[in-house]
């Protein structure tokens, strides 16, 4: 099994609007992918139902080989999402959120794995401030801190780089990298595109919540220039979110 | 300008009707309307006569109109030399964040700012006229008490910036106190030589009997030269407010709105830079409702030095977790103030322990009653107050459903902390009840309470008809979130209130049911055994076996529905 995480006709709607339709794709073990879209796309809730947050309408979702239907505590065992908003306990200081998460997901001997991570994320010296007492950036930093401590399998992103310094989005970079190169496989949703063409491999566009390309970049860059040149992933998304989805390029057929 | 404040103003009001009239479509803004209509016109309309045609409940018993004006004028009076007391001299007034970003920056003067904080103000004038009228001052029409309002809106942003101006001059907070209080103390030095020789004691007599009179004769004390030249413009106010009748009332509008336009002009020459303060000043407001907003919400961390009550191992049953996490959320954010429930108990207790003149037994028969009313109160209410469950974690739902676990297992979780620390505290104070009955001398018909059944019987309940409150509230929050807890939102004033009476009578009623088994058990095995088994071990055991099973076997059932209800509940829906 290469694939860690396997969406097959997912459908989510909201009193009517459809928000997603008929969303297909997979990302393989060690792959980083962008999710990318103009605003009300649907790609927060296409990442929201991958975490199980959202019940889906219709469509399969798969973590690991484990459907997020049928078998949902096994699928989530093996992600982290880490949401736009740090959602964090206001009364919990920032080691115990650590604790917390490690005990609820088990994680054996967790203080060997916390201390890594407040260093990677420069909350050390913050380890017994309340989220009150924190920045934007460092409860974003805890939120991701709080999702690898139980080392994932599979992470997903959302908006990941909002609130953080220069230094922070290096560093934040490089852990996403790192954590890659490591086997865990990553969704990431962002408008930052140069950051998409840095870090990821694929890359999936959708508007409307409906796919309109999925590819490597690469492939998606050079069927849009039409093998005139170089483009940048930017111009690549203009040009191809601003065309009608049914004229959209062919690299769509990953997934299948 | 003006007319562009007028239209941004008018505008506001008619949005905010529109969205309130907009919001009925939603079945939770509608009950919750009619439901708060329902109550206020039980409680203040109904009694203030048929359709508005009484004299109003907050004025109604009062025939005298003129000495209504003589104390309302000497009430706005302090409230007029109050202004300039008060502390704050950075001359800030109030904006919105969008009024600060776009009206600071845009190129009109320090006047028309000025204008249009008045004429915002209007939106809420209009509204609380409006609902004064409707609540029983009909006799100014509205009009007087939109006039009324207005100047004193006008006064007040005056008195701000003056406060501000004297101080670049060099009179500060405490001259400005000193200089109002001996305002104060002067006109109550007249006050006092005005109602000297009068017979209040007698004036209070007759009141019931000959009200007119002694209002007439209480009133010519407030007509003096000095009187009516201190209270001039006071009386204008008071007038609007309690016409006597429509000329009046003109006559005090007009007189406000020259009175209006003299205190606005004034504050515009008094040309103070409020634009800095007033952006610290709405910061600071704006976090003050952010706090309030929080410690509503249950989620202000008052004690952030409060130490977990054990510590959490690496791994074993996640439902520990949550009793780890909300047992320090109660320590954190509700502080002492559930364990300060037993600072009476135990006030009472010392202060009854040091008076000799009550027989010691009696002592105890206070102590260990106050023990049970509290076990009594904290059973009922106690479910309500200790909110450290899903209730607090609402905002969190999104996060709790990425979490590797069953719904059961969060909500089994999640309860436990309010259930073991309501549990603790109820076994506590049954048992110190009993103890204090112990050594105390019962009444015959008390004495069920004294004996250890009873403690026995008391302590195995409790714990499970806790339980199954705190599940009904807990209910609340996963099935219909948006009734639960109110976001801030939300519309206030009575939809609120009718959006709490309708969740309280719901829960009464949820609550009735769930009781309804294990009483229709319980019931006839009391009657049974008090009759046949009193008084041996065997009662205890058969009167709350059954009984307690029944309820456990519905805590259990809960606990799954919920779990699953857990599961399935799409956060993005309003619910």
């Amino acid at each position: 099994m290469d694939n860690a995480i396997e969406v097959r006709n997912l459908t989510k709607s909201y009193d009517g609007f459809v928000a997603v339709k008929d969303l297909s794709f997979s990302v393989k073990k060690g792959e980083v992918i962008g999710l990318v879209g103009p605003n009300g796309a649907g790609k927060t809730t296409t990442l929201r139902a991958l975490a199980g947050i959202h019940p889906p309408n219709d469509g399969q979702i798969r973590v690991c080989g484990f459907d997020m239907r049928s078998d949902p505590v096994e699928a989530k065992r093996r992600l982290a999402f880490m949401p736009d908003e740090p959602r964090l306990f206001d009364y919990l200081t920032v080691e115990e959120h650590l604790q917390f998460i490690a005990r609820v997901y088990q994680v054996a001997n967790f203080r060997a794995q916390m201390e890594p991570l407040l260093e990677e994320f420069e909350l050390l010296d913050k380890r017994n401030a309340l989220p009150g007492e924190l920045s934007r950036g460092m409860k974003q930093k805890l939120m991701i801190a709080c999702g690898f401590i139980h080392a994932p399998e599979v992470l997903i992103f959302d908006e990941p780089l909002t609130g953080l310094d220069p230094l922070g989005i290096r560093r934040m970079k490089e852990s996403i990298s790192r954590r890659a190169q490591a086997g865990a496989s990553v969704i990431l949703s962002s408008h930052l595109l140069h950051l998409v063409e840095e870090l990821c491999d694929s890359v999936l566009i959708i508007q409307s919540g409906v796919r309109i390309a999925f590819g490597t970049i690469d492939d998606l860059k050079f069927q849009i220039a039409q093998g005139k040149g170089d483009m940048s992933l930017e111009e690549a998304f203009l040009r191809i979110t601003s065309a009608d989805a049914t004229h959209a390029p062919a690299a769509t057929g990953k997934a299948e | 300008m003006t007319k562009a404040f007028l239209i941004v103003t008018l505008q506001m009001l008619k949005n905010r009707i529109v969205s309130s009239i907009r919001r009925l479509k939603n079945p939770r803004y509608l009950l919750s309307t009619l439901a708060g209509l329902a109550y206020f016109w039980f409680m203040f309309l109904r009694r203030t006569g048929r359709h508005g045609r009484g004299p109003g409940i907050f004025i109604g018993a009062i025939p005298m109109t003129e000495l209504v004006v003589d104390i309302g004028s000497l009430v706005i009076l302090v409230l007029m030399i109050g202004a300039w007391a008060l502390p704050e001299q950075s001359g800030g007034l109030e904006f919105s964040e969008a009024e600060i970003q776009f009206l600071f920056a845009a190129p009109i003067s320090r006047t028309q700012i000025l204008l249009y904080k008045f004429m915002r103000g209007i939106t809420g004038i209009v509204i609380s006229a409006t609902m004064m009228t409707v609540f029983g001052f009909r006799q100014a029409k509205g009009i007087g008490l939109l006039f009324m309002f207005g100047t004193l809106s006008a006064y007040f942003i005056m008195v701000a910036l003056g406060r501000a101006r004297l101080k670049q001059i060099g009179i500060g907070w405490l001259a400005r106190l000193t200089i109002a209080i001996a305002i104060l103390l002067g006109i109550s030095w007249v006050a006092t030589m005005q109602l000297k020789g009068a017979d209040i004691g007698g004036a209070m007599d007759g009141l019931r009997s000959r009200p007119s009179a002694v209002a007439a004769a209480l009133d010519a004390r407030f007509h003096g030269p000095i009187v009516n030249t201190v209270l001039f413009v006071p009386r204008v106010f008071a007038t609007a407010m309690f016409p006597p009748d429509l000329l009046h009332l003109f006559i005090a509008c007009a007189g406000l709105v020259v009175f209006g336009f003299v205190v606005f002009q004034i504050a515009a020459r008094l040309n103070v830079s409020f634009e800095e303060a007033s952006i610290r000043y709405s910061k600071r407001k704006a976090d003050k409702r952010e706090r309030q907003q929080q410690r509503q919400r249950g989620v202000t961390v008052n004690y952030r030095r409060g130490k977990p009550l054990f510590r959490l191992g690496d791994v074993g049953r996640p439902e520990v977790a949550f009793i780890w996490k909300n047992s320090l959320s109660v320590i954190r954010t509700t502080g002492w103030g559930v364990v300060a429930l037993f600072a009476p108990i135990i006030c009472c207790s010392i202060v009854l322990s040091q008076l000799k003149m009550i027989p010691t037994g009696n002592r105890f028969l206070i102590c260990g009653a106050l023990c049970l009313i509290l076990a009594a109160i904290l059973a009922l209410m106690g479910p309500m107050m200790l909110k450290n469950d899903l209730r607090l974690d609402l905002p969190r739902f999104e996060v709790l459903k990425t979490y590797p676990l069953s719904g059961e297992t969060i909500v089994a979780g999640e309860i436990a902390a309010p259930l073991a620390l309501l549990s603790a505290m109820q076994v506590i104070l049954i048992a110190a009840g009993s103890i204090f009955f112990s050594f105390a001398t019962v009444p015959s018909k008390f004495q069920l309470f004294s004996t250890a059944q009873f403690a026995i019987i008391a302590i195995i309940f409790v714990i499970p008809i806790c339980a199954v409150q705190l599940l009904i509230q807990n209910a609340a929050a996963v099935y219909f979130p948006a009734w639960a807890n109110p976001s801030k939102e939300d519309v206030k004033g009575f939809v609120v209130m009718g959006q709490r009476l309708l969740v309280l009578a719901c829960y009464l009623v949820v609550l009735s049911i769930v009781l309804i088994p294990p009483a229709a058990i319980f019931v006839p095995t009391i009657l049974f055994a008090s009759h046949f088994l009193s008084g041996t071990p065997i009662f205890a055991a058969l009167t709350t076996l059954a009984p307690v099973a029944v309820l456990i076997g519905e805590i259990y059932l809960a606990v799954k529905l919920l779990g699953a209800q857990f599961e399935r509940i799409d956060v993005s829906e309003e619910r």
